[in-house]
């Protein structure tokens, strides 16, 4: 087990393709950490780089602040875990698991006990004589697993470990992953594309976007306070709304333009619009509130405006109601009870609570809610 | 009246079953046609190989043999049969070795370090392309010059340089399906390059090793024209000598039948039991496409 730190870690690929730009930060020891980005982001990269796998272009990586960027997979002692084709196709399960040790010369009685040991941890007692192609991608993830962990390693990296397994397997292994980690203290790196993958097991994320860092935090933190409208955007099971509110006046009451369709902004909106007038305003959809037409309650403390109804999506406990107002849509998350046809002319708020504000290129959060609304996603999203 | 409906399909399916059976019945027709075109010479060559000389001419011939014999089999080893199967298991199976050892890193490298279907792997598979009359000139001349005419080590580069690019390039387009996971697998397992090599790489690459490993040496096993020209009393291979079996006389059929079989079972042996991973190495670069 060890702590990692990356400082200034950049990644070329071909001197063309600037994969992984300027990236720094330290995992602690025995910390569960994730790289979440949409594909393309370079965080596939930053983990083969941590195995590596590849080397940084320029940079340090360093395992309990010694420098290993120029070090094998090998002498790092990191595990890794692949999306698929992990396991050797002509080995049992038992010769995948001892395949680590063999290589560094454990006895035979060794390497028994340790592969028993580690196939009743992971459940896999059963498959051990099994070769690749005789097990389900569920039973195949996790002798792989037991093969990352079966030689304590300082750094285990997952690389969406779990991505291609079914929804209810993945749930499954997101939990006893999850805990496994804990038991064993081993520090850990996941890459995913899913920020619920990211948000339930990890305790710290990173979050990238074309090979820039967007933000590092916990989950709460990247929920709550997102940095800037991509992270928030990105970031929980469903989208922050964001859009653009342009020609903010303050007569004769304060308001702006969005897609041609007039908002009503609350007073707390005023300290944050620029010289330019504009704007961006970001709501969760738990925090949007939709009414018939007419019905909608005014205050200075709401955002206001109108649109039509895109499509209502049943969601059991909630529905997930789009609404279209100019040119943006907007999503929000109303009591099942709420019933709206297609193309209901409906009236939209967000109270000051629930609001976020970015400026006007949506770069930079400007404002959050303080404590946002308990709201219907976040419950979801842990579902 | 479902009872006058009833009959009406029944026929029907009758008719279709008639049908279906007379098509599968023309398909095997044909492919028992087809099989026959090819057979027919190997049967003769079969039959032949165990009549005696005197039943080879009689009128109306025989079709199996009456008077069955195997001296056509001692007899044809004994004037250079023998010599012929040995020299062309040396100098197939060396060649064949060769062209592995080699062929194999150089597909890696192709395999991984270069774009698939590009330059390099045109150029190195054009080289097989040479029709094998324009280089023996010049292997000739050189042979002679390097003394390395008539010799075992002559004919054995002159196969490896043959079969090479083909070896090099099957073996390539088998890797580049291999997915590269494994290798970094066992890189992060700690297996340094030539465990790697062993564990990893060899047994995954095995059918397309065999396929290649196969063809190599048929491809060396038939070849004539370079062990004509490049060789001379001292290595005699199988093709050279069955050829000789003419020159002096109106051939021995028997004695030719019996090399011929001799000559040709090995393969046949092998490729009865390789058909499968033979066919699914050609459809992976077919298919690869």
């Amino acid at each position: 087990m060890a702590s990692v730190t990356l400082s200034g870690v950049n990644k070329w690929y071909a001197g063309v393709v600037h994969a992984v730009q300027d990236i720094s930060f330290r995992i602690e020891d025995g910390e569960f950490f994730g790289l979440l980005g949409p594909s393309g982001s370079g965080k596939t990269s930053v983990l083969r780089m941590l195995a590596g796998l590849e080397r940084p272009t320029s940079g340090t990586i360093a395992f309990d602040d010694v420098p290993v960027q120029a070090r094998s997979p090998q002498e790092r002692n990191v595990a890794m875990v692949f999306e698929q084709n992990a396991l050797y196709p002509h080995m049992t399960a038992r010769q995948n698991i001892s395949y680590p040790l063999k290589i560094r010369g454990l006895s035979k009685g060794e390497i028994e006990t340790k592969v028993a040991d580690v196939a009743n941890m992971l459940n896999i007692a059963h498959l051990i004589d099994r070769r690749a192609s005789q097990m389900s991608g569920g039973q195949q993830q996790r002798v792989a697993i037991a093969r990352a962990l079966v030689r304590r390693p300082n750094l285990l990296c997952l690389d969406e470990p779990i991505a291609h397994l079914d929804t209810l397997l993945r749930a499954r292994l997101r939990g006893e992953l999850k805990r496994l980690q804990r038991s064993l203290g081993t520090t850990s790196v996941i890459v995913t594309h899913d920020p619920i993958e990211a948000m339930t097991m990890t305790d710290r994320i990173a979050l990238m976007r074309d090979g820039v860092m967007q933000q590092i935090g916990t989950a709460d933190e990247i929920y709550n306070r997102p940095v800037n409208a991509f992270v928030a955007q990105f970031f929980g099971l469903h989208s922050m709304n964001v859009f653009t509110v342009s020609d903010v006046r303050d007569t004769p009451e304060f308001s702006g333009q969005c897609g041609g369709q007039k908002v009503l902004l609350p007073d707390c909106v005023k300290p944050h619009v620029q010289a330019d007038r504009r704007i961006a305003i970001g709501a969760r959809p738990s925090g949007v509130s939709v009414h018939k037409q007419g019905q909608a309650p005014r205050g200075a403390d709401m955002l206001s405006l109108s649109g039509r109804v895109y499509v209502a999506e049943q969601l059991g406990d909630s529905i997930l109601v789009t609404v279209q107002a100019g040119e943006t849509t907007i999503q929000a998350m109303t009591p099942p009870s709420q019933v709206f046809g297609i193309d209901e002319p409906v009236d939209i708020t967000i109270r000051e609570n629930a609001l976020y504000v970015f400026d006007g290129d949506q770069r930079t959060l400007r404002f959050a809610s303080g404590q946002p609304l308990p709201g219907a996603d976040r419950i979801a999203s842990f579902g | 009246m479902s009872g006058h409906v009833s009959p009406s399909p029944a026929s029907a399916s009758e008719g279709n079953r008639l049908m279906m059976t007379l098509g599968i019945v023309a398909k095997h027709a044909v492919i028992v046609l087809i099989l026959a075109l090819f057979l027919l010479p190997l049967a003769w060559l079969l039959l032949t190989a165990f009549k005696p000389y005197s039943e080879l001419f009689t009128t109306p011939p025989t079709v199996l043999p009456v008077n069955g014999t195997l001296v056509n089999f001692s007899e044809g080893w004994a004037i250079g049969g023998g010599k012929g199967i040995g020299d062309s298991l040396i100098v197939s199976s060396i060649s064949t070795a060769l062209c592995l050892i080699l062929g194999f890193p150089a597909a890696y490298a192709l395999a991984r370090r270069f774009p698939p279907h590009g330059q390099m792997s045109f150029t190195i598979l054009s080289l097989r392309m040479l029709p094998p009359i324009v280089p023996v000139i010049g292997f000739y001349i050189l042979f002679q010059e390097l003394s390395l005419f008539d010799t075992y080590t002559g004919l054995v580069i002159v196969y490896t340089f043959m079969n090479l690019p083909l070896v090099i390039w099957l073996l390539a387009e088998f890797i580049r399906q291999i997915p590269k996971t494994y290798e970094e697998a066992a890189r992060i397992d700690g297996a340094p390059w030539y465990r790697l090599f062993w564990d990893v790489l060899l047994p995954l690459s095995a059918p397309g090793i065999l396929t290649a490993g196969i063809l190599a040496m048929i491809f060396a096993w038939n070849e004539f024209l370079f062990a004509l020209v490049l060789t001379g009393e001292k290595v005699i291979t199988l093709p050279k000598a069955l050829a000789s079996f003419f020159l002096f006389q109106q051939p021995n059929w028997g004695q030719l039948g019996a090399i011929g079989i001799v000559a040709i079972t090995p393969l046949l042996i092998v490729s009865y039991y390789m058909q499968r991973s033979l066919i699914r190495s050609f459809s992976v670069e077919l298919g690869g496409r």
